[in-house]
């Protein structure tokens, strides 16, 4: 068992598992936590972190964000900077579901504007946006639609008219990474992809209509186009069997060839290559391109969504795209490493990239505050808007990516009723919108820690900035 | 005893346990232990299907896990739920075969990988082969 005695503490949100605890460990390992949320860390997300600090070209430290909770290779809620060109890239750094992410729609409306139709609401958003796991979005794209979303992103739909500019503006790298290559995505990931474009998949991937509940620093929340009362849409969902089946066949590729490269890992899920081998650049477009379906898979939501939207309200009313940011994704940045400005492969598995103001990823309206970053909540508790701030500096200005389960599935079947669960819902006025109810219960919001906890240290530690807190009003979870 | 499968605890994952009298079976209860994870019995429907397989893999460990991938990526393309192998060639680099099932009207859980985390097949005291398999969902 892992002895947490050899955790020291940099101060009361930061911690370090120095270098001497293991002998194949190339940097420290450090962990954003309150005392209680570290206590409260499965032992083996710690061993699963030591572990990513043995990877080839890792620089400063293997880091975890608040929510860490373990994986396999690296522990959901990691982040590890490799230096270029010759340190590594990692598929399962990345996760099987690459650019899992989150994107918030904003309305006009305020809560009791919207309270008459909510019902209505929910009930077309649920007919629009399928979970894909039942009747599917029933549309099958052809191999050649596939490779031109792969290659060109929500850009390329917004382009075709499903959506509008400030879609591609307001989308992390303008929902199009350019290096992405669809010819290096095998047939099978883009048979899987072919009828999921425009679906949320299961499990915590829903859509949520929310309300803006509280609002921290109303400047900010001025530039972000928040305002208290507010009804907003979040989406979060990822790269479906697309981005699943690419990051199984880069894996198994990089099983195969580490010992070509002589590199010694203790865990097979950490596979990686040199990312400037022929393996490693292939995976990188690879995953360039399932990232870019994942936009376009957030994007056709959006699209559906406004279509249900206008049907139950107006044509006139709109709903602007305040980000788009994923939590799952490896991506080239330049940061500064002992005083020097270094390019990195920086690997965010379960945490989202959070920019401070002025840095030029970020898009022009939001330069003068900093990057909205997106956290989801589970369903029936809040949801949060933060913004980057220069103090994560030390995380690769990296934040978590929700709160983290605390139970797992089978546990939360066994203990919730799901009928009791939409009563208590239903009794803090949250509409649920769920074809499964195994599904809802694995959900439940007593089976996660608790996201007010791992906000609160999320903005201690200094990773982030709170905006805005959001609660649910109906969640939906697709047929 | 062939084979028997259940669910073990995990915090985020599913963790499935198999237990056979021979690795033919072990493989043939992984099979029928993903299937139960992924469809409920009501939503099967009575079109069958078949497809015919040949994987080859590093070595036994890995085998397994690539056979179910393999399963896995036949499932959600042919909107399918597998629940047997007539296994034709198996050795510790590779499994040959006919998967066969029948196509569902929904998935009860969306399986996002089947992965390699931890996976050791072993012989146990009892004489029976046992592997744990973490499936990423």
């Amino acid at each position: 068992m892992f002895n947490k005695f050899q955790i020291s503490k940099i101060n009361d949100y930061l911690w370090e598992i120095p270098r001497s605890f293991r002998n194949d460990m190339r940097v420290p390992a450090r962990i954003y936590a309150s005392e209680k949320l570290l206590q409260e860390t499965e032992d083996e997300a710690l061993i699963q972190l030591v572990n990513t600090t043995t990877m080839p070209g890792i620089v400063k430290y293997a880091i975890a964000m608040p929510d860490i909770h373990s994986g396999y290779g690296p522990p959901i809620g990691g982040v590890g900077a490799m230096k270029l060109p010759s340190g590594v890239i990692s598929p399962g750094f990345v996760g099987y579901d690459e650019n899992c992410g989150c994107r918030l729609l904003l309305s006009n409306y305020q809560e009791q504007e919207i309270r008459p139709y909510l019902a209505k609401l929910a009930t077309e958003i649920q007919k629009e946006v399928p979970s894909g796991l039942g009747r599917g979005r029933q549309i099958k794209l052809s191999i050649e639609q596939i490779n031109r979303i792969l290659n060109g992103g929500a850009k390329y739909l917004v382009e075709k008219g499903y959506g509008e500019k400030e879609d591609v503006e307001n989308c992390e790298s303008q929902g199009q990474i350019e290096t992405a290559d669809a010819s290096c995505v095998s047939d099978l990931a883009k048979r899987r992809g072919q009828d999921q474009v425009g679906t949320l998949g299961s499990g915590n991937h829903f859509t949520e209509i929310q309300k803006v509940a509280e609002i921290f620093d109303e400047e900010t929340a001025k530039v972000f186009g928040l305002f208290k009362d507010q009804v907003v849409i979040m989406i979060h969902t990822g790269s479906r069997g697309l981005g699943h089946q690419n990051c199984t066949d880069y894996l198994r590729l990089a099983m195969k060839a580490v010992s070509k490269y002589g590199i010694k890992l203790p865990d097979r899920e950490l596979a990686c290559v040199p990312f400037n081998s022929p393996e490693g650049q292939k995976f990188f477009k690879a995953m360039s391109a399932a990232c870019n379906f994942a936009w376009s898979n957030r994007q056709m939501i959006s699209y559906y969504l406004r279509q249900a939207w206008q049907k139950v309200l107006s044509q006139k009313t709109k709903l602007s795209l305040l980000y788009d940011v994923a939590h799952n994704i490896a991506k080239i940045e330049e940061h500064q490493i002992e005083g020097k400005k270094m390019k990195l492969i920086v690997h965010r598995k379960g945490a989202t990239r959070a920019f401070p103001p002025g840095h030029p990823e970020i898009p022009e309206k939001y330069h003068s505050v900093g990057q909205p970053v997106i956290i989801p909540g589970t369903m029936g508790t809040a949801s949060y808007v933060l913004v980057g701030t220069e103090k994560s500096k030390d995380a690769f200005y990296t934040v978590c990516h929700g709160s983290g389960r605390a139970m797992s599935r089978h546990a939360a079947i066994k203990k919730f009723a799901p009928s009791e669960l939409i009563k208590q819902l239903e009794q803090k006025g949250i509409i649920v919108k769920c074809q499964s109810p195994k599904g809802l219960v694995e959900e439940a919001p007593q089976a996660y820690k608790n996201i007010d906890e791992i906000i609160e240290t999320v903005e201690k530690a200094g990773l982030s900035q709170k905006i805005a807190k959001l609660v649910p009003l109906a969640v939906i979870k697709g047929e | 005893m062939s084979y028997q499968f259940s669910i073990l605890e995990h915090p985020a994952d599913i963790k499935l346990k198999i237990l056979a009298s021979t690795k033919e079976d072990l493989f043939k209860g992984a099979l029928e232990g993903m299937a139960s994870i992924i469809a409920d019995s009501q939503d099967i429907t009575k079109e069958p299907i078949e497809k015919t397989i040949e994987i080859f893999s590093l070595e036994e460990n890995t085998l397994l896990i690539d056979f179910l991938s393999e399963v896995l990526t036949q499932t959600d393309i042919c909107n399918s739920v597998f629940l047997e192998i007539e296994i034709k060639e198996l050795t510790n680099q590779k499994i040959a075969g006919k998967i066969k099932g029948w196509k569902v009207k929904r998935f009860k859980e969306e399986i996002k990988a089947v992965t390699y985390h931890g996976v050791n097949i072993i012989k146990n005291k009892q004489g029976f082969w046992e592997a744990i398999i973490l499936f990423d969902v």
